[in-house]
């Protein structure tokens, strides 16, 4: 790449980081540390039934013997997990709102800067929205129309206190509280979340959609997503990320949990913009994440869609166990990195069932200094007659000082099963570049483009109003990135 | 049929296959008797395929009723390669690639199995060559292709000149051609029909399943049947696939219906 | 790292990713006695029985020692190939703490003896058979493959099956009771160091045919020079665990690394490989292609790991890895990496896991070809590119009998 160009990519590179602002909102929040004491007061003031206190505390005694995973493809200090807080709230009348109108006008100001569709612009765009701010879930909309539908779309604490009696029934059934470091914090100290339900036959009328957003310093975020699609419903599930700039690190350990009964289907799409830090690798979250579907039902089918462009680090895995015969996984996703981010993401598909199919889209793109490795297993078990896995794996490097890696696993105990893996790793073709330059594109334009188009397999699988914002996101995280 | 018909070298009768569990033929009967060529005809769907298929002993074709003889014996007790041995031949659509087995390898173990079927010593390696070069020339095949793996690489045109290599060395006493034309320019159809011609004789017979009338301007049926929703709807002389390349099969399947 | 040490280290668990899929029941065999001093001697016959159907010399080792031409060992060595003894010193034997070099550092702490094979500068040397039988109980191999500059070598290494050499070997070493049947099962620990200087080119093949109770740790460090090219040609056949552990490092600028393996399990077999190639250099070349076949209960595993550090510019690498199960309680499993740090590379994978191509195996049934003869084909086609590669027609030939299980 000649030097001209190389300029015009660097001075690109310096993109900024357009949701890095604090909203000044007072919090409470529990001072740093974390005892099976913070524990109970998590649970306290949260107003939880005994099953849910016993609950968190065996998970936090489990993971008091545990130690944190060190086979990811990625580098940082030790985490000091007393250092973090781990319940932020904003402050609140006592009795918390009633209605959006009585929302802290400044958070709904920072879900207007976030593009969030809270207000009119959610009802315009059909999505209802649960925006979880630190810890706690500020507002859902669109309520009425849900419930009329017999779709249960809460937060998580509400979920609590509404429905204690499916919580009992499926929570940690996906992810048991000690299935990893990460996801047995989390179930010990998770302070929110969104619960969603949709009963038998339904097919939820509208798009759901969580926005997380980390606000406090020094505060980790820990919630917690449960959905159960019941036999023959169907739900389309949008998450968005993003959190302050700071310069310290904060951790982000969530958990979600999905289950789709018998000819049931989740779709959940992620767009997961975490602060990355600076161009110098200070500051940025780490998004140690645990998401698991299990496709309990017959010709289930849970979908994920990931397009992952923030976060310092991300340490995620959304896998499928398809367990109901004749049941589909997949797992598309496109994962961004650049300057001195670290991505360690990828997926299991766990095949049980018979005839289970499962597909693995996956797109990494380096730059910068970043390291972005895909990591996967695909698993088929004696029982899983006649499973198909299909997996594409490829990635795009952009500078000289980036890395891409894969490491896949494919373990195959079934003779009528049929698995397929192809990765391809290449930079950016200086031949396309070219040709694009040569027809007036700008640099960033030909960039965009090219990786536009790299990444087109995904983008097809999200909601359309989503694959806007994630192709918008590719292009600022990326602007000029070619080496 | 005449009033002593000597036994017919295939004979449907009612025949109901299965696919996957899927009613595929739902009461098919036909007679092919030796020395005659027939062209079956019919829209996409109606079970043309299925037909050669069970014929030739596909895994997964099921037949769940009716019946199915070949030479006066029933198919459905013979595996795939006992029919071959037999003198069944199918000509696929789709003929497969097999990289890694060697094409002039398999031509000659299929000859020698069928010679040891029939109690004859295995072929003269000598004389074999000499013969696929002769069959080979006659389908204007590139002499190259003895040395690849089957089908490996041919082109769409090259499979089915190979395929009709392949019956014009094993001699079959039944050949079923599957949609044989299709995918063919028009001097590729030319040889490859030449090619078939020369397999006409009074002991053999010829079963082709098409969609177009072109490839009956080349290979002269003496009977075409209209297959439609698995059974035969219509037969007639070779005038019937003119009428129906002008007016379609729709009406067909209204005159049945009447 | 002494032989105590290393026996109260133990081998790695299955937490160690270099061993991930390495058999659990390699840990229950003693790699740790030392193999007598005494050289068991196989007799004239059992050589002949194990020895490959290929034109070329053949040197003999038997559980570690290389056996005396006086005592029918070996046949004369092309003219500017030597095979002499190393000295503790020159073997530089690492210290083990690592898993993935712990086979070398138990092969250095027991082998009776290291021995260095070398090509000198600008010889072809045709093709040379390193005839390896084993030995009851521990057999330890340290073994060093030098090519001078511009040298070439084509190896056979024949890991036997020595059925009878074995009966044979004991008798000679005095063991009047000793049978085959009853000694210890075989235990072999291989380390071997390749050093090809630059333009030098070793075509090796491995034949590993151990006896179905024995059990084989291999580690091989290849190092290949300037425009130099490694080609390794391991075909597993034999052993009832046998974890072999490769690294390939492509240390000067336009070299070729290529690994091309045929792996066979069946029964309760289990073998698996562990591949790391590293295009150290600019404008190296590496493919890998492996295809394994599993029946029985056996399982089979390859982790092929491509790393391409900042150096690597220009580099390339293919990997194709096709898996066929033969049976509902075989298992085979594959890591396809890819560690890229470089962007101006080209690296590709791509792996398939299934059984026999049903179509194709009824295309061939439709042409007459009986069920078993038409699998055989099958499974000798899915075979045919690795084998292809051996440079020994007559050894190719003997190898299309024994590629079904």
């Amino acid at each position: 790449m000649s030097t001209p160009e190389l300029n015009a990519i660097e001075q690109a590179v310096a993109s900024k980081y357009r949701h890095g602002f604090v909203t000044d909102i007072e919090s409470d929040t529990v001072p740093p540390g974390l005892d099976e004491d913070v524990v109970r007061l998590i649970s306290r003031k949260k107003d939880e039934p005994q099953f849910l206190l016993d609950w968190r505390l065996k998970a936090f005694r489990h993971w008091q013997t545990m130690t944190e995973p060190n086979w990811a493809f990625v580098k940082y200090p030790p985490i000091d997990f007393q250092s973090i807080s781990y319940f932020s709230a904003p402050k609140q009348n006592k009795d918390g709102p009633k209605s959006l109108a009585e929302v802290d006008p400044k958070l709904l100001e920072t879900y207007d800067k976030l593009g969030i569709p809270l207000h009119e612009r959610a009802r315009l765009a059909g999505v209802a929205v649960d925006a979880v701010f630190d810890s706690v879930s500020v507002a859902t909309t669109f309520k009425d129309r849900l419930s009329k539908a017999g779709v249960i779309f809460c937060p998580f604490s509400e979920a609590v206190k509404e429905h204690p009696e499916l919580l009992e029934r499926w929570l940690g059934t996906v992810v048991p509280p000690g299935d990893n470091f990460y996801a047995a914090l989390n179930s010990a100290v998770f302070s929110d979340g969104s619960f969603v339900y949709i009963p038998k036959g339904v097919r939820c009328p509208m798009e759901l959609s969580t926005y997380f957003r980390i606000n406090a310093a020094n505060t980790g975020q820990f919630e917690r997503t449960l959905i159960i699609a019941d036999e023959g419903s169907h739900v389309s599930y949008l998450e968005g990320c993003t959190a302050p700039k700071r310069d310290e690190n904060q951790l982000h350990a969530a958990v979600v949990e999905l289950v789709a009964m018998d000819n049931a289907e989740i779709k959940y799409s992620t767009v997961q913009n975490w602060y990355p830090g600076d161009e110098n690798g200070v500051g940025g979250i780490y998004n140690f994440v645990t998401k698991r579907g299990d496709c309990r039902g017959k010709r289930s089918k849970i979908s994920w869609t990931q397009v992952e462009t923030g976060s310092a680090i991300t340490w995620k895995y959304p896998s499928c166990v398809l367990t109901g015969d004749d049941s589909v996984g997949e797992f598309y996703s496109v994962a961004v990195a650049n300057h001195h981010q670290q991505a360690d993401t990828g997926t299991k598909m766990i095949h049980v069932g018979r005839n289970t199919r499962s597909t693995i889209v996956s797109k990494g793109i380096s730059a910068g200094k970043a390291h972005n490795t895909y990591r996967g297993l695909v698993k088929v078990l004696p029982s899983a007659e006649g499973a198909r896995n299909y997996t594409q794996c490829d990635s795009l490097l952009m500078g000289p000082g980036c890395g891409a890696h894969t490491f896949p696993y494919v373990e195959v105990r079934n003779p009528s099963a049929t698995v397929e893996h192809e990765a391809t790793t290449s930079r950016i073709g200086e031949d396309q570049l070219f040709y694009c330059l040569q027809r007036g594109l700008s640099a960033e334009d030909a960039v965009n483009m090219i990786v536009n188009g790299f990444c087109k397999a995904v983008f097809k699988e999200l909601p359309m109003e989503f694959a806007v914002e994630a192709q918008n996101l590719l292009a600022v995280s990326l602007e000029g990135a070619v080496g | 049929m005449t009033n002593t018909p000597p036994t017919p070298l295939l004979e449907a009768r009612d025949l109901h296959v299965e696919v996957n569990g899927k009613p595929i033929l739902k009461g098919l009967s036909l007679t092919v008797n030796a020395g005659e060529v027939h062209a079956i005809m019919g829209p996409n769907g109606s079970g043309k395929s299925t037909l050669s298929h069970v014929v030739a002993g596909k895994p997964g074709y099921t037949v769940t009723g009716g019946s199915l003889l070949y030479r006066g014996q029933d198919l459905q007790a013979l595996a795939p390669e006992e029919r071959a041995r037999a003198g069944i031949f199918l000509a696929f659509q789709y003929p497969l690639e097999i990289p890694g087995v060697n094409n002039v390898y398999l031509l000659k173990a299929a000859l020698n199995a069928k010679r040891k079927h029939l109690g004859q010593p295995e072929v003269d390696a000598f004389e074999f060559l000499q013969l696929v070069k002769a069959k080979m020339q006659r389908m204007q095949m590139d002499e190259a292709f003895l040395s690849r793996g089957v089908n490996e690489g041919f082109s769409g045109g090259e499979k089915k000149r190979n395929e009709v290599l392949q019956m014009q060395i094993l001699e079959p006493t039944l050949a079923l051609l599957d949609e044989t034309d299709s995918g063919l320019d028009i001097d590729a159809l030319k040889v490859v029909s030449a090619g078939v011609n020369d397999l006409r004789s009074p002991d053999r017979a010829i079963v082709m399943v098409t969609h177009y009338q072109r490839l009956l301007d080349y290979i002269v049926p003496d009977f075409v049947h209209v297959l439609a929703d698995g059974r035969i709807l219509l037969s007639g002389g070779k005038e019937l696939a003119l009428e129906l390349e002008a007016r379609g099969y729709d009406w067909v399947r209204a005159q049945d219906a009447a | 790292m002494s032989i105590d040490n290393l026996r109260a280290l133990g081998l790695p668990s299955g937490r160690d990713e270099a061993w991930k899929y390495a058999a659990r029941t390699l840990s229950r065999r003693d790699w740790w006695s030392a193999p007598s001093d005494a050289l068991s001697l196989p007799d004239k016959a059992a050589i002949d029985a194990a020895v490959l159907p290929v034109e070329a010399p053949v040197l003999v080792f038997a559980g570690g020692h290389a056996v005396p031409r006086a005592l029918g060992g070996f046949g004369a060595l092309p003219a500017g190939v030597s095979l002499r003894p190393l000295s503790e010193d020159a073997v530089k034997a690492p210290t083990g703490d690592s898993g993935e070099q712990r086979i070398a550092a138990i092969a250095a702490a027991t082998t009776p003896g290291a021995w260095e094979l070398a090509v000198a500068a600008n010889v072809d040397a045709g093709s040379l058979q390193l005839l390896h039988l084993p030995a009851p109980g521990t057999g330890a191999l340290v073994l060093r493959i030098r090519l001078a500059r511009g040298a070439r070598l084509q190896l056979l290494e024949s890991l036997a099956d020595g059925e009878s050499a074995l009966a044979g070997a004991t008798s000679a070493a005095g063991s009047a009771t000793g049978s085959a049947a009853n000694s210890p099962a075989p235990t072999l620990t291989r380390w071997l160091q390749v050093q090809l200087a630059d333009g030098a080119s070793l075509t090796h093949a491995i034949v590993q045919q151990l006896p179905l109770d024995a059990a084989l740790l291999e580690q091989l460090d290849v190092s290949v020079g300037r425009d130099a090219t490694y080609l390794g040609l391991p075909v597993s056949l034999g052993a009832q665990a046998a974890h072999t552990a490769a690294h390939l490092s492509l240390e000067g600028p336009g070299a070729f690394g290529h690994w091309q393996q045929f792996l066979r399990v069946d029964g309760n077999q289990h073998t698996d490989v562990q591949l790391t190639v590293t295009h150290a250099a600019a404008n190296t070349t590496s493919t890998q292609a492996v295809r394994a076949l599993a029946g029985g209960r056996s399982r089979g595993a390859f982790s092929g790991k491509v790393v391409m550090p900042p150096s690597a510019h220009g580099a390339d690498s293919a990997q194709s890895i096709r898996n066929l199960l033969l049976s509902a309680t075989a298992e085979l499993d594959t890591r396809p990496q890819l560690e890229i740090h470089v962007d101006d590379v080209k690296a590709s994978h791509g792996s398939t896991t299934g059984s026999l191509d049903e179509q194709a195996l009824f295309y061939l049934r439709s042409r007459g070809i009986g069920e078993q003869e038409a699998r055989r084909l099958l499974m000798q086609a899915f075979a045919a590119d690795v084998i292809a590669r051996l440079p020994w027609p007559s050894l190719r030939e003997w190898l299309a009998t024994r590629v079904l299980p």
